[in-house]
């Protein structure tokens, strides 16, 4: 696992990249079972092929319209644009609650790209299910709200100024970063970089849309602070950004190696929702900003201790359900011992009234030689019982 | 105009032309981002579907005066209409976008208008439904009459356009431009309180234009 991320961070050949990915999927399943409720349906990409979706036309409109200048996809129906109708169809079919959504059509053109259709799908479910990308397309389109808010307050928290001149140029992260998020990069941006965007995301997961898309924001701040004003910035944001050279993309690929933000992005989710509650309850509340902001940074510093003391409760409970289980156990085994004293308690009794019924029985002389053979015997609990019954 | 053209523009100052906030709205594959593109850039080829939102700006010179556009290009898809009151926020037009040889585009476009009446009081924003893809003529569904009288019905601007073949493209943005000097010219003429029928004057939207 070591060599391959050492090998990811340097790239890895084209040639062998669909197999990879599909290595990197697996070790991921391995470690991470998805629990069953979460599990796409059991369909194989056969039989969805022969079902027909309710998405057709939405798909068929974006065929034309997905990588148009690549080779591979810009023939008219030609192979690329089939494969990617029937990737795209089996898709919707599987998952009925996402369906098609404008997007999904370039993340499965670059999966195409790189392995076959069964493949490309086994990667397609791989990507949306288990590692989650699936949520962000879901009709309500929360999450995909929820990354922009959490790109937001990263913006805040690691690159003030940056965050501060787009603030004030009222340039959010919906206004040029959905892109990113929707198509993992895939449509703005060189195909080189989104490979390499793509080796990162098998290895991590969704969490490397956000430091992408921070590391490519850092590395070009100088250049978005001398833009001026609103036009200028989003044009900036929207062709400049994406047309970098390799030594850039290198740069920005070691970068995101080396960041780690999964507990910022978590505590920023958490917020996010708190946050929405408090604007339904106190929508007509004065909006001055400034103090909206202490209080925002005083509430992200609870929330963020909040959190921690979570974690320690969970520990907690953990600790305390395992001790539950034990005593448990414990407890049972007790019942059981008692019974069985009782059991042996009463055999005993049975055994000395026997015992007590032989001796009135047999005349004095007798007892005695039967004690002296008892004695002889040492106690031999089988010849004690022989012993016993002679009369 | 080649002004516009430029990525770099100067930045507004006052006794520049006001801003007004455009967008595009419509089903997928209608034409709204080829349209302001053609606009915008001159330019017509294949685009990719916008995810999001895409943005323009453009100066539109109307002789005497003129006004500068932005125009906020909208993803058509409906999976996203839940985030686009994002993007309509503001907005002082609108234009409703629908393809002629798509007769489902054209009730979509209705139902985007109800969407944007929610967010904006009727008469507020300055609207026009476009029917675009006339160089498709023969694989009409929506006749010229029908997108007539649905406009006159809800007291919409009208017009079809190819942006393709570059038709009436410059005029769909110029008559809106026309139509929002207009609006601010009859409200410049009217002091605060003595407007009965234009209620929509907030102070919002007068922000959002002097802001640059």
């Amino acid at each position: 696992m070591e060599d391959i991320h050492t090998s990811l961070k340097e790239g890895v050949p084209k040639s062998r990249r669909g197999e990879i990915w599909q290595f990197l999927a697996l070790q991921y399943r391995l470690r991470h079972r998805l629990p069953n409720k979460h599990q796409p349906p059991d369909m194989s990409y056969k039989e969805l092929l022969k079902q027909l979706t309710a998405q057709q036309h939405a798909i068929l409109v974006d065929l034309g319209r997905t990588f148009p200048t690549h080779p591979y996809f810009s023939v008219q129906l030609g192979a690329g644009q089939l494969s990617l109708f029937n990737l795209l169809k089996a898709y919707s079919l599987l998952d009925k609650e996402v369906g098609y959504c404008q997007g999904i059509s370039f993340v499965a053109g670059v999966l195409l790209l790189h392995m076959s259709e069964d493949q490309a799908f086994e990667m397609l479910k791989f990507l949306m299910y288990d590692l989650g990308f699936r949520k962000q397309y879901r009709p309500d389109m929360m999450s995909l709200q929820i990354q922009m808010y959490q790109l937001s307050r990263l913006l805040h928290d690691y690159h003030r100024d940056l965050y501060n001149h787009l603030e004030e140029n009222e340039i959010s992260p919906s206004l040029y970063a959905a892109p990113w998020f929707l198509t993992l990069f895939a449509s703005q941006f060189p195909l080189g970089f989104v490979a390499r965007v793509f080796d990162m995301i098998f290895l991590q997961g969704t969490e490397v849309i956000f430091k992408v898309a921070l590391s490519l924001l850092s590395s070009q701040e100088t250049l978005i602070m001398e833009c001026e004003n609103f036009e200028t910035i989003v044009e900036f944001l929207k062709n400049t950004l994406p047309d970098m050279n390799t030594s850039e993309m290198e740069k920005i690929i070691t970068q995101v190696f080396e960041m780690d933000i999964s507990k910022q992005l978590h505590a920023y989710e958490v917020e996010y929702h708190v946050l929405q509650d408090e604007l339904q309850e106190s929508s007509y509340a004065c909006e001055d900003s400034e103090s909206v902001e202490r209080l925002e940074r005083a509430n992200s510093q609870l929330k963020r201790q909040n959190m921690d003391l979570l974690e320690k409760l969970q520990v907690a409970h953990a600790k305390i359900q395992a001790l539950e289980s034990n005593l448990e156990n414990l407890l049972t085994r007790e019942t059981k011992m008692k019974t069985l004293i009782r059991t042996l308690e009463q055999d005993k009794m049975a055994y000395q009234k026997t015992v007590e019924q032989i001796r009135k029985l047999l005349p004095a002389d007798a007892l005695s030689n039967c004690e002296s053979l008892l004695r002889d015997l040492n106690c031999n609990p089988n010849n004690k019982a022989k012993a016993g019954n002679k009369p | 105009m080649a002004q516009a053209d430029s990525p770099f523009q100067p930045r507004p100052v006052p006794g520049q032309p006001s801003v007004s906030k455009l967008v595009l709205l419509g089903s997928g594959s209608v034409g709204k981002s080829s349209l302001a593109l053609r606009y915008v850039k001159h330019d017509f080829k294949s685009v990719v579907p916008t995810v999001g939102c895409a943005f323009f700006t453009k100066v539109v010179d109307l002789g005497a005066s003129s006004l500068k556009l932005e125009i906020w290009d909208t993803a058509g898809q409906e999976k996203y209409h839940s985030v686009c009151h994002l993007y309509f926020r503001g907005a002082n037009a609108a234009l409703l976008v629908y393809d002629i040889t798509q007769k489902d585009s054209f009730h979509k476009a209705q139902q985007w208008l109800a969407e944007l009446e929610k967010e904006h009081p009727v008469g507020e924003v300055v609207v026009m439904l476009v029917g675009n893809k006339t160089d498709l003529g023969e694989q009409r569904e929506v006749t010229l009459q029908e997108g007539k009288e649905f406009a006159e019905s809800k007291n919409l601007l009208f017009m079809e356009t190819s942006a393709k073949l570059n038709d009436q493209v410059s005029e769909v943005f110029s008559t809106v431009a026309q139509e929002l000097l207009r609006r601010e010219k009859v409200r410049k003429s009217h002091t605060p309180g003595n407007e009965a029928v234009d209620l929509n004057e907030g102070p919002a939207r007068q922000a959002r234009c002097c802001a640059h």
